[in-house]
């Protein structure tokens, strides 16, 4: 019985992805026909490694871009929508097995996923008036000391206790990463990735390292369908990319689940702020670039 | 010719792009997967399974919920807020549509903004409260209040439709969108 529903959930949460598979049956099999062996490679190839990357918490879209640039795979145009479609299943993916392989409270969770939505759907208006390199520049250089007390958490070093193994949280500590949840979740209206500020807020607050993974993880796979959904509508994506990279991305998200299951403790938290120090670099340099650029 | 006129309201815009959640058949499919999460979610605490499975049911409800009631309604009321802040400094707009013999004409806020073809018109669609000039097989195309006329009646337009355009097909809005 338990085996079964466990079977029957993972097949529930794959098919909340259908709406591409639909598509393509109904209107793109044509492309579908026409494309190269070296296109589903490419797709393969880069949802592999984009998604992997992806699961440690680096995000997806930037080495995506660059590989597909790299290699002059697609029009332009087409790679949002190749990205927004051919990711949602890989992170849907990442969302159920984390979900179901890691011990975590699913009242925290619910609450974490509504203020997720929250942020993003109700305040859109106000950030999108916010000056995005101030919150660059802002976020970057938060990051890098919420990676050294992290650092000093684990390795024993400093005032800052030892690193936390609650798999929820409660009283005022709910309310402080619920509230920062509605505060990332309303970032990625303008481009911010929810994973490194969310992983950091949960890690700070106590929660236990591999428990953070299915609250990021969960709060972006229920907003990102969001986009999918109209670029399917308007057709803008390379089918067997999006087809490769979907399926390609699933493997990537395994491969990194296995190594993030298998760490232990000590190497995944260390493993956690490299990849907080990483998105720090990623958002002063981009704010850098468009300072320079006279962008504000 | 006809001229149809009124303001874009978040009510409005809101009313016009969001399905009745429960008129639509995929509702049923997350009413199922609903049940299966609260039912795995009560089921796994029963047999003292680990808390990953109850998380999973928790997970399984959360989405059919969001997914299921009012993600179309958010998704909608987002892209209306949006538009008003982006494109009309945090203002309703005004929409102007004059029906014509050769096309018909949108204005916004008193400026031209497209022209539509009777050859693109796929369907004309009624509603209780308004037409539809569909241009897609997704929720697209001309809108008109029945009851924001400026010149001409919702009962004469219906009929110069007939009378003008029988290749365009007359039917029903599509029941989740029928207000």
């Amino acid at each position: 019985m338990l085996l079964a529903l466990q079977v029957l959930f993972g097949v529930l949460v794959a098919g909340t992805g259908l709406g591409l598979i639909v598509d393509v049956a109904k209107n793109r099999m044509d492309d579908l026909r026409k494309a190269t062996g070296k296109a589903w490679a490419a797709g393969f190839t880069v949802g592999i490694i984009a998604n992997f990357l992806d699961t440690l918490g680096c995000g997806s879209y930037a080495p995506s871009t660059f590989m597909y640039k790299l290699f002059n795979q697609m029009d332009d145009i087409d790679i949002p929508g190749t990205l927004n479609v051919g990711d949602t299943f890989p992170v849907i993916f990442e969302a159920f097995i984390f979900t179901a392989s890691v011990d975590c409270d699913p009242m925290f969770l619910w609450i974490m996923y509504i203020c997720a939505a929250v942020g993003s759907f109700g305040f859109a208006t106000v950030v999108t008036k916010w000056p995005r390199n101030k919150i660059r520049y802002a976020l970057g250089f938060v990051m890098i000391p919420l990676a050294i007390i992290m650092l000093c958490k684990n390795t024993g070093v400093g005032p800052f206790g030892a690193v936390g193994t609650a798999t929820g949280l409660h009283g005022w500590k709910l309310i402080v990463a619920a509230g920062l949840n509605i505060l990332w979740g309303a970032l990625m209206d303008i481009g911010f990735g929810l994973y490194a500020p969310c992983m950091a807020t949960c890690l700070l607050l106590g929660v236990d390292g591999t428990a953070c993974f299915p609250v990021f993880m969960g709060s972006c796979a229920c907003l990102m369908p969001a986009c999918s959904i109209e670029f399917i509508k308007t057709h803008r994506y390379d089918v067997p990319h999006t087809i490769g990279n979907a399926l390609g991305g699933c493997v990537g998200v395994f491969i990194a689940w296995k190594l993030i299951t298998g760490l232990p403790m000590f190497w995944l938290i260390n493993l956690v702020c490299v990849v907080l120090l990483w998105t720090s670099y990623t958002l002063l340099s981009a704010a850098q670039k468009d300072k320079k650029a006279g962008i504000a | 010719m006809f001229v149809n006129e009124y303001v874009m309201d978040r009510r409005r815009y809101d009313k016009w792009a969001t399905p009745k959640f429960w008129k639509l058949p995929i509702f049923y499919v997350w009413c199922l997967i609903f049940a299966a999460g609260v039912f795995g979610w009560i089921y796994f605490k029963s047999v003292n399974a680990p808390a990953r499975w109850q998380t999973v049911g928790a997970f399984l409800t959360f989405v059919a919920v969001y997914r299921g009631v009012f993600f179309r309604w958010m998704h909608a009321d987002k892209t209306f807020r949006l538009t008003r802040e982006n494109y009309f400094k945090g203002k309703n707009w005004t929409c102007k549509t004059i029906v014509g013999d050769k096309n018909i004409s949108l204005y916004i806020n008193g400026k031209a903004n497209n022209k539509v073809e009777w050859s693109e018109i796929l369907r004309f669609e009624e509603a209780k409260t308004f037409f539809k000039l569909a241009t897609d097989e997704y929720n697209e195309g001309v809108m008109l209040d029945k009851s924001c006329f400026t010149e001409g009646d919702a009962d004469s337009f219906k009929q110069w439709m007939f009378d003008n355009h029988p290749e365009i097909k007359y039917g029903p809005v599509a029941p989740p969108f029928n207000k």
